[in-house]
């Protein structure tokens, strides 16, 4: 766990960044979903559609 | 009388409003898009009261479009967002103030229109507590997973250690762990899907600065993302099993999992229906694990949640259209 964030979901969550910078993966849409609705502020999906509806 | 028109309310980058705005269009009918992102900056807005009677209308300085609040027939009340304001330098008090009158300008509009609604504000946030959602779900027959909202570390590590199989971390509001709300450069994560708890004991000591969400993980056959629009309702069988990367949580659109329509068993859509009723929701879209033993787990209901992304996957699912040919029958309400 990070042990420099305070809140437990901020640990829980740097601590899967970490792992996932460990194998770094440029993310790709499966196809049919290219515009999905379903993103994030990372940018990681698509800049113009990054809703806060994110995770549905 | 002039024709009533649709209010879409949301914010500027939501992809479900570009998609439904032509199918209204085709139908007649075109929408009046209040995007809160840019209000009140980029729109004139009013409603007074005189010897009894109530006008106003909200006009967009930027397209010229304006809508009289008595032609409003129908609200698709999508999403919310940060407003936004001429001064982008307003003090931190004045945005706080600004931020409230502009709430109370809206919501004191909103909450006096007499018309027909996908979904009343009121309903929505009604709906949007997961703690009284798993109890409402258990009252209505719904299977749930043990679960526990808490700041005891304590209490989780006993939750923990009493469960028969992991546990899992789930957020109550929003997923983004408030991202939303902040600039890009301060941002410090991006958001967390629901986790399994596999490390020490001694990590859930954070428990204490704020209360978490943990839930018994449910060992799935597949997941089932239930969307109600008024009395229809479209099931999508996930089957997010397939692919270790979608195994906890079947958000990961870079991954292929299967998606198709199946039928819900009739007590389940009954359930899903009378769930969605009992809030005054006309829209849902709910989420369930089905077991290997086919028993189907309550996990919770989105009242503004995602559907596009499931007809994009399984067409034969005409959400979309349901939804405008939904708003444009409650014109006539």
């Amino acid at each position: 766990m990070e042990n420099n964030k305070k809140l437990f979901a901020f640990k829980l969550a740097k601590k899967q960044a970490n792992q996932v910078k460990s194998k770094p993966e440029q993310f790709k849409a499966r196809e049919g979903v290219a515009i999905a609705g379903c993103t994030d502020p990372s940018g990681r999906f698509l800049v113009r559609y990054s809703d806060n509806g994110m995770y549905c | 009388m002039s024709q009533k028109r649709i209010l879409i309310i949301s914010h500027s980058d939501d992809l479900h409003v570009d998609v439904l705005t032509p199918i209204l269009e085709r139908k007649g009918h075109i929408p009046f898009f209040l995007k809160l992102d840019a209000f009140p900056r980029d729109y004139e807005i009013f409603h007074q009261f005189n010897d009894g009677d109530w006008t106003g209308e909200i006009k967009n300085l930027i397209t010229g479009d304006s809508v009289a609040i008595s032609e409003i027939g129908a609200v698709w009340l999508r999403k919310s967002a940060e407003f936004s304001y001429l001064d982008e330098q307003l003090s931190e008090q004045e945005r706080a103030f600004s931020q409230e009158e502009t709430n109370h300008t809206l919501f004191g509009l909103f909450y006096g229109l007499d018309c027909y609604w996908i979904n009343h504000p009121l309903a929505n946030r009604h709906a949007s507590y997961k703690g009284e959602q798993m109890k409402r779900a258990v009252n209505m027959g719904f299977l749930i997973p043990p679960s526990i909202i808490t700041n005891s570390p304590n209490r989780a590590k006993d939750f923990k250690n009493s469960s028969t199989s992991e546990i899992v971390f789930k957020t109550l509001s929003s997923p983004l762990l408030g991202a939303e709300k902040i600039t890009s450069e301060n941002r410090e994560v991006d958001g967390l899907r629901t986790t399994i708890i596999d490390g020490d004991l001694s990590e859930l000591d954070a428990v204490a600065q704020l209360p978490c969400y943990f839930q018994s993980y449910i060992d799935k056959a597949f997941e089932v993302r239930v969307t109600v629009i008024e009395d229809k309702v479209f099931a999508a069988r996930i089957d997010s099993q397939t692919d270790a990367r979608t195994r906890v949580d079947y958000r990961d659109f870079s991954v292929s999992v299967p998606y198709q329509a199946m039928d819900l068993p009739s007590e389940v859509k009954h359930r899903c229906l009378q769930f969605l009723k009992s809030y005054g929701l006309v829209f849902g879209a709910l989420d369930f694990i089905v077991t290997h033993d086919n028993e189907y787990i309550f996990l919770e209901n989105n009242p503004g949640g995602q559907f596009w992304f499931v007809e994009q996957l399984v067409p034969e699912l005409n959400m979309m259209e349901t939804l405008a040919g939904s708003l444009i029958k409650g014109l006539e309400c």
